[in-house]
Formats: structure tokens, C-alpha cells, sequence
């Protein structure tokens, strides 16, 4: 194996190929911090381009992009609260608070240590378990699936435990808006009321969009005043304990990648999964979770280090069986299949030393955008002392321009403005959003998992006690659950 | 006598509150049960068993809240300028339906420019700056890098 990572790293390291990835690195990073563009779209754009290539420039380029996207993505949902793609939704949620206090040079310096560290985590992960791949991946049927789903869900909607109740409504919701469009197991359309728009059902990206970056910005623009509260307090020289702060939470840092690699390899979860889960779950082990949310640099690096470490977990099962992970490793899918190669395990003989190139561009597509991303941070925080009453427009319009450009249908735009209206009356009236995202994410996938699991099952609830698999996730369920209602009811016993 | 004008501001003012505790359960509880009649009208058994399942459980845990927030009162903040807050939301809406019409090339500086000094009161130099900056900037990334063709609005289209 290291032989062929040597061989790799020589083929890596030749001036044209390092130009296609420093070229991958710096499109990567636009479309990252564009929302609503992302890694799908550029690699979608740049797919053709590749076709006279040579195979590693082709991988060093996507590798580029898919590694650079998750930082530039991280950079606005920290500066704007507007993820510029899906997974970095999650870093909204501390990136943002933290940004508000003046403090974002001091999460994107956070973000630009996570983000390799996860990488390099997922990357020594998947080196590891690519004899095992088949293994692994075999171990996820129907009722794992659903198991999953679920326990995503409640994990979290279980993760603020001030406003448990509202979550759980905001997870229904979610699930609920989640059944609207085409129902792949039975057929049929539900809850489209006869508009041809609604057939795929709720789109990701522009409800991800509604709902964090315009909802924001309609309350920015409300309040006035600058995303720094605080114009005086704003550190434009924070990056240096951005860093020292990861390195300290260590345990966050590994706790993030493992459990980005493991979502990440599971087909249609997907990272924005990941990087929630991993969010949710450092949250709930911190002994101070309801600080969360608040601007916790804990809550930067945990969902960080996932959305690195997700991409290298996506490549196994796109690899290994040519079932791609996310719709980032579809187009990518393109990419193999356009340059010859048929994912599947043969893959593993006839492309080996391709792969382990692509795996090397990943690992240096991270450090590169991080380097990049470190040297800009100090005009990127400045955004935070532009005026609200001029921000909030712009970011409102390139939101909006962004969000249609993924599949150019005007509904796009519409489906934005009214959850980002509905994002701003959630936080207006105490609701979380987040389950609600999950949910939308998870509920497909939960359906599912569900018909199928009882079709095989013949109607026979057992189905979901079948395997070892799915009794850990059952298992994981429960405690999950326990684990946020346990200490209430000990505190009402306590005082009563 | 101020006494009881001084009660009945403060009666007026948590009524507000809990109006404002119970109001979103309330909405929300009436867009599921609208979810539940459109699945049981136009969905067959099957097909509705997961949606159903879920709306219910749904509408339990909002009752649940719904009847928290009557005996509890309030948490929520009331908003410090609800007029505010209404013309924000008016001015999105606003800046969406001009790009349904006349499209994102037409509407943005509009929009931008509209925004920036009627909401945000801001000088109409500075309104036009930002505005010529954030269209040409959005015409030169998407329709000559990206070339993506900018949706030109149902009137033009």
C-alpha cells in the first residue's frame, strides 16, 4: 500500500497536475462560499472539461473542488449565516453567533484546522477499510436504513434540551413536508395539488437557503446595526486561536471525523447528516449543551471536521460498488465512468494507483484551501462590520440567484423566500430549525426504509430486531432519547 | 384609578403573550389537520400510512404545546417593531414577485436599490453603488463565467 501511495504521490506531484488542483482548490472555494452553488454544481460544470485530461489531472481537479467547496462554504454560513452549501448549514449554528460577537476570524481560523484534520482523518479511515468496504456496506438493508433515518431525526431533535417539545413538532413538520412529491415506493404523487413542481418533492438546497441565510438576513435587516454586534469588539487577528482552540478540543476533532467518515459512507444520507449528527452529539456530551448555540468554537470544529471526513466516507460505497453517497459523488460517478473506469471491485484492481491519487488530491485539496482560506481570513471578517441595511439586499439577491442557478426553475426562488420567512417566524416564536432540515433530509430516506423493511417483513414489525445492525441502532435510539429526557424528569422529580 | 388603568395594561400585556405563546401551535395544528383531510381525500390506505402516521403524532405533541402555552403564558419575544418586521418580510416578497416578472437582471438593482434606502435608510449614492457593484458582479459570475442564462421574468420570457 505505501508503495502505491508513493507512486500516487510521485504522479500527484508534477507542475500540471498540482496547477488542476490549485485550479480545483480555487473554483471550489467560490462556488463553496456562493450559496447554493457547491461542489455538485462545479463539478456538474466542469465534468465535460475533463474529458481530454489524463486521468490524475482529472482527479487532482475534482479532488480540488471537493475538497476545497466544504471551506468555502463554511467561510459564508460563519460571516452571513447563509451556508454556501448544505453540509455547512451546521456550522451555522455556533459560526455565525461566534461572528456576531466579533469573533470570526477566530471560527474561520477554527474552521481552517478542523476541515484538514478531518480530511486526513477520513482519508487514514478509508485507506484502512477499503479491503473491508464490501463488508461494510452490506451490513445497511432496508430496516438499517429506517433505523438510521430515525435515529438522525431524534438525535436532533433531542439535542436542545430547553425546547425538546418544539423540536420534536419542527422534526413532524419536516417529515411531514418531506412525504410532499413523487412516492417512490407505491407511485403516485402526494400533496402536490396538481403543480408539476412540487413532483420531486421539497428541494434541498433552496430550503436550506430560506431557511438559515434569508431568514437571517430578514431579521438583520430588521434589527439593523452590523453581523458583529460589537463593531470595536471585532478581532481580525483571532485565526491563531481558531487554531489553538481546535488542537485543544482534540476529542471533538476525532468524535467529528469518525462519525462524518461513517454517515458519509452510507448511500443517500449524505453529509449535511453528518455534519448535524456530529454536531448534535458533541453537544450533548459537552457538560454545558444549552451554551451551545451561543458562539461554542466546540460547535465550529465538530461539524467541521465531519464535512471533510464525509467525503473520503462517500467514496467508499461510490468505489466499491458504484453506488454513489452523495450528489456530489453522482457527478463524480460521471467523471469515473467518463474516463473509463467501472466503479466495483474490480475498481480496486485495475485503478488502484488512480485511486490512491485521488485519495492524496483530497488530503492536499484540504490543506491548500485551508492555506488559502487563512491567508483571506482577515479581509473575510471584515464583512462582518459591513452595515445589516446594505448586507442583508446583497446577500438576499445573490441567495436568490445562487438558488436558481442549481436547476434553473423560478420555483426555486419562490420555495427560498417563503421559508426564509418561515425560518424568521421560527426563530421570532422559539421553534428550532434545524430538526425540521433533518427531517425534510431524513424523511425520504425513512419511508423508505420503512415500506420496504415491511414488505420484506410481510407486516412483521420483528423485521427491525433482525440483525446485530439493527439492534445497535435501535439501541442507539433509545438511548439517545434517554439521554435528553432522563435528566428532565430527574430535575421535576428533584424539585417536586 | 391609575392603578386600574396601570392592571389593565398589564392584563392587555399578557394576553398578548400567551396570544403570542399559543398563536404558532395554533396555525401549525390547523396546517396539519389540513395535511390529514388532503391524505385521507386524495391518498389510498397505503400510500398515506407513513404521512398519516406522522401528522398524528404531530398534531399530539402540538396539542401538548398548545396546552403548555395557555397554562404557562408566554416565553416568546414580542416583536420590538412589528411594522418593521412586516415591511422587511413585504420588501422580500416584493423583491421576489419583480423577479418572477421582469426577471433577476431588472429586479435586483431595483430591489437593491429600494431596499437599501427605503428600508434601510440609507443615502441613494450609496443604494446605487452597492447595486451597479452587486448586478454587475452577478451578471459577469453567472451569465459570462458560468454562462448560465439569468431567468428573465414571464414578461420578457
Amino acid at each position: 500500500m505505501i508503495e502505491l501511495l508513493g507512486q500516487a504521490a510521485t504522479d500527484l506531484l508534477s507542475l500540471q497536475t498540482i496547477l488542476f488542483l490549485f485550479l480545483g482548490v480555487i473554483v471550489g472555494l467560490v462556488f463553496g462560499v456562493i450559496p447554493g452553488l457547491g461542489g455538485t454544481t462545479a463539478l456538474a460544470l466542469l465534468l465535460p472539461l475533463t474529458f481530454g485530461m489524463q486521468v490524475i489531472d482529472a482527479f487532482a481537479m475534482a479532488g480540488g473542488i471537493m475538497g476545497a467547496v466544504a471551506m468555502g462554504g463554511s467561510i459564508s454560513a460563519i460571516l452571513l449565516n447563509a451556508p454556501g452549501t448544505a453540509p455547512s448549514a451546521a456550522t451555522c449554528l455556533d459560526g455565525y453567533p461566534l461572528a456576531q460577537q466579533g469573533r470570526a476570524a477566530e471560527a474561520i481560523g477554527a474552521v481552517a484546522t478542523a476541515s484538514p484534520l478531518g480530511g486526513l482523518f477520513g482519508v487514514l479511515t478509508l485507506l484502512l477499510v477499503l479491503p473491508l468496504a464490501r463488508e461494510i456496506v452490506l451490513l445497511f438493508g432496508p430496516p438499517e436504513f429506517f433505523l438510521l433515518a430515525v435515529f438522525g431525526i431524534v438525535t436532533v431533535a433531542m439535542s436542545d434540551s430547553q425546547n425538546l417539545l418544539r423540536g420534536l413538532i419542527a422534526a413532524g413538520v419536516g417529515l411531514m413536508l418531506a412525504f410532499v412529491g413523487y412516492d417512490d415506493v407505491h407511485g403516485g404523487v402526494r400533496f402536490t395539488f396538481g403543480s408539476n413542481y412540487l413532483w420531486d418533492g421539497i428541494p434541498l438546497i433552496p430550503s436550506l437557503v430560506g431557511l438559515f441565510g434569508m431568514a437571517e438576513m430578514i431579521g438583520l435587516s430588521i434589527k439593523g446595526g452590523t453581523v458583529a454586534a460589537d463593531t470595536a469588539a471585532v478581532r481580525l487577528d483571532g485565526v491563531v486561536s481558531g487554531v489553538r482552540a481546535t488542537l485543544r478540543h482534540w476529542k471533538v476533532v476525532i468524535r467529528g471525523s469518525l462519525t462524518g467518515t461513517l454517515i458519509g459512507a452510507i448511500p443517500g444520507v449524505g453529509g449535511t447528516v453528518a455534519t448535524f449528527i456530529a454536531y448534535s452529539t458533541t453537544k450533548k456530551a459537552d457538560r454545558d449543551p444549552d451554551s451551545f448555540g451561543t458562539g461554542r468554537i466546540e460547535g465550529v470544529v465538530a461539524p467541521e471536521s465531519a464535512n471533510n471526513a464525509k467525503d473520503s466516507g462517500a467514496l467508499l460505497p461510490t468505489l466499491a460498488f458504484g453506488i454513489p453517497g452523495s450528489a456530489e459523488m453522482a457527478v463524480f460517478l460521471g467523471i469515473l465512468v467518463l474516463h473509463g473506469m467501472q466503479p466495483g471491485p474490480a475498481m480496486f484492481v485495475d485503478h488502484v494507483q488512480d485511486i490512491y491519487g485521488l485519495i492524496l488530491a483530497l488530503t492536499f485539496a484540504a490543506v491548500l484551501a485551508s492555506l488559502i482560506g487563512l491567508l483571506t481570513v482577515r479581509w473575510l471578517a471584515a464583512i462582518t462590520l459591513v452595515k445589516g441595511q446594505i448586507l442583508a439586499p446583497v446577500v438576499i439577491a445573490v441567495s436568490l440567484v445562487g438558488v436558481y442557478a442549481i436547476n434553473l426553475r423560478p420555483g426555486d426562488i419562490v420555495l427560498a423566500a417563503i421559508l426564509g420567512v418561515l425560518g424568521h417566524l421560527m426563530i421570532r416564536f422559539d421553534f428550532p430549525r434545524l430538526p425540521l432540515v433533518i427531517a425534510l433530509i431524513l424523511g425520504e430516506t425513512a419511508e423508505r426504509g420503512f415500506q420496504q423493511s415491511m414488505m420484506i417483513g410481510q407486516g412483521d414489525w420483528r423485521i427491525f430486531l433482525h440483525s446485530p445492525t439493527s439492534i445497535t441502532m435501535l439501541l442507539l435510539i433509545i438511548m439517545s432519547l434517554s439521554w435528553s429526557i432522563v435528566p428532565i424528569l430527574r430535575k421535576r422529580m428533584t424539585s417536586s | 384609578m391609575v392603578h386600574r388603568a396601570n392592571l389593565a395594561q398589564t392584563d392587555d400585556k399578557l394576553m398578548n403573550k400567551r396570544m403570542n405563546a399559543v398563536l404558532p401551535s395554533a396555525l401549525i395544528i390547523l396546517f396539519v389537520i389540513g395535511y390529514l383531510i388532503t391524505a385521507y381525500v386524495t391518498l389510498d390506505a397505503t400510500t398515506r400510512r407513513v404521512p398519516v402516521l406522522f401528522g398524528f403524532v404531530t398534531l399530539v405533541l402540538l396539542a401538548i404545546d398548545l396546552f403548555k402555552g395557555v397554562a404557562a403564558g408566554a416565553k416568546q419575544s414580542v416583536s420590538a417593531d412589528p411594522g418593521r418586521e412586516i415591511k422587511a418580510i413585504l420588501f422580500v416578497a416584493g423583491g421576489v414577485a419583480g423577479i418572477y416578472l421582469i426577471g433577476f437582471l431588472a429586479a435586483i438593482p431595483l430591489y437593491l436599490v429600494l431596499s437599501i434606502t427605503c428600508l434601510g435608510a440609507q443615502p441613494i449614492r450609496v443604494a446605487l453603488i452597492v447595486a451597479l457593484i452587486a448586478s454587475l458582479s452577478i451578471f459577469l459570475i453567472f451569465e459570462v463565467a458560468l454562462a448560465y442564462r439569468l431567468f428573465p421574468g414571464i414578461l420578457f420570457s
